[in-house]
């Protein structure tokens, strides 16, 4: 009987050590995935900045997985290559921000638009048994200011994504890989119809 | 029941009644290891690169002219060009090899740079030497690699030069953990490969002269 006993405390343990631990994956996009320059819409002649803040770019994100486990990911971090190449794609020329606050260097690259990004998540799986997400929800608020502070446009576009066990198995952040493709996308086709491109 | 060693018959009476045991309470535990075992997996390919943005803003800065790649290869068993061995786990390239990996990096980084041109008189190509990680401690893993790098300017060799890196970051005990840890840090460790030849100002030299 006490054999018993140690034999599912030993179980629960070893459960116990395998759950609820936030597991690494990367939920950047493939660029190759990403869309390339509009064959329809040539990139707007336009000096453009877009300002990720430092502390951002270490945000590690917690978020759910499936069997109770957790998923870790830093999502400016991930997501930023694949924006980079968006707002390369709509404008001809792209800089990254160090400061909103240094001016001289708006002037110097002739910076007419500033555009700040803001990223939520969200992941969820109904497998018990596995823990990487198999739904994966990525949004992105951009906000767009001119050289002067000045508000010029804004819009929030989402992407989601899905990922089954076949496929996740080699790729664990697949669900969320495919959720910031359709977000960025959708982000670029926002771009392109926005009043600042046409 | 008290477990008394006394004899030898005790003992296998022990044994018999522990794997009785184990056959009715271990499934939690078998589950937990076939879980483990599925997603550790018996081949597991590399993630794919990361572009760095400083890396893509110093060679749209750097003005270079249009450059090509030529097929990288890889020399020496320390390359591990078909598979980096992860605890036991292989890890295989994204790509077909780890060379043809590095050369897809720099292409990915050379077109977002908006220089990437595969018919450009300047050709960089590459030699993997040295390409590993080291997971198998439970505090922290580390990876290296090198890779000979030369550009090419028609038939003038313009640079060739070996570079090196080396990246650390935290481990764990648990495979589950350590495993995945170590393979997403593989796009890092070739990443910290290319900003070693973009500190280099010979190799922008050799781009744009």
């Amino acid at each position: 009987m006490k054999l018993v006993k140690l034999g599912t405390l030993v179980s629960f343990i070893a459960l116990a050590l395998l759950s609820g631990c936030a597991h690494p994956i990367l939920i950047g996009p493939d660029n190759t995935k990403l869309p390339t320059t509009s064959s329809t819409v040539a990139p707007k002649t336009m000096s453009v900045g877009y300002f990720i803040s430092d502390a951002d770019r270490a945000r590690r994100v917690i978020t759910p997985g499936g069997g109770g486990d957790k998923v870790e990911y830093a999502p400016y971090k991930d997501l930023e290559p694949g924006l980079f190449r968006v707002l390369g794609n709509v404008f001809t020329d792209v800089h990254v921000l160090k400061s909103l606050d240094d001016k001289a260097y708006l002037v110097a690259k002739g910076i007419k638009l500033i555009l700040r990004p803001s990223i939520s998540t969200n992941s969820s799986s109904p497998s018990p048994f596995t823990w990487p997400p198999t739904n994966f929800e990525v949004l992105i608020d951009v906000q767009a200011v001119d050289a002067a502070g000045a508000s010029v446009w804004k819009t929030t576009v989402s992407g989601k994504g899905q990922a089954e066990f076949s496929e996740f198995k080699s790729d664990f952040g697949l669900a969320a890989k495919r959720a910031s493709e359709a977000a960025l996308a959708n982000l670029q086709a926002a771009l392109f119809a926005s009043p600042m491109v046409k | 029941m008290k477990i008394a060693w006394s004899s030898r018959q005790n003992f296998y009476n022990f044994m018999r009644d522990t794997l009785i045991t184990v056959r009715f309470t271990a499934p939690p535990v078998a589950f937990a290891l076939c879980v483990i075992t599925l997603l550790a997996g018996c081949s597991t390919p590399a993630p794919q690169y990361i572009i760095s943005i400083p890396h893509v803003q110093a060679l749209k800065t750097s003005g270079a002219k249009a450059t090509a790649t030529t097929p990288f290869r890889a020399e020496g068993s320390a390359a591990n060009n078909e598979t980096i061995s992860i605890r036991g786990n292989p890890m295989r390239s994204a790509k077909s090899t780890f060379a043809a990996y590095l050369e897809d990096a720099i292409t990915q980084e050379l077109t977002e740079a908006k220089i990437f041109n595969p018919s450009a008189n300047t050709k960089i190509s590459a030699v993997l030497l040295k390409n590993d990680i080291s997971a198998a401690g439970l505090v922290t893993a580390s990876g290296e690699i090198e890779a000979r790098f030369t550009v090419m300017r028609g038939d003038k060799v313009a640079f060739n030069k070996v570079k090196r890196a080396t990246t650390t970051w935290d481990s764990h005990f648990m495979g589950a953990i350590a495993i995945p840890n170590a393979q997403q840090n593989y796009p890092k460790l070739v990443q910290a490969l290319l900003k070693q030849l973009y500190d280099d100002n010979e190799f922008f030299a050799a781009l744009k002269d």
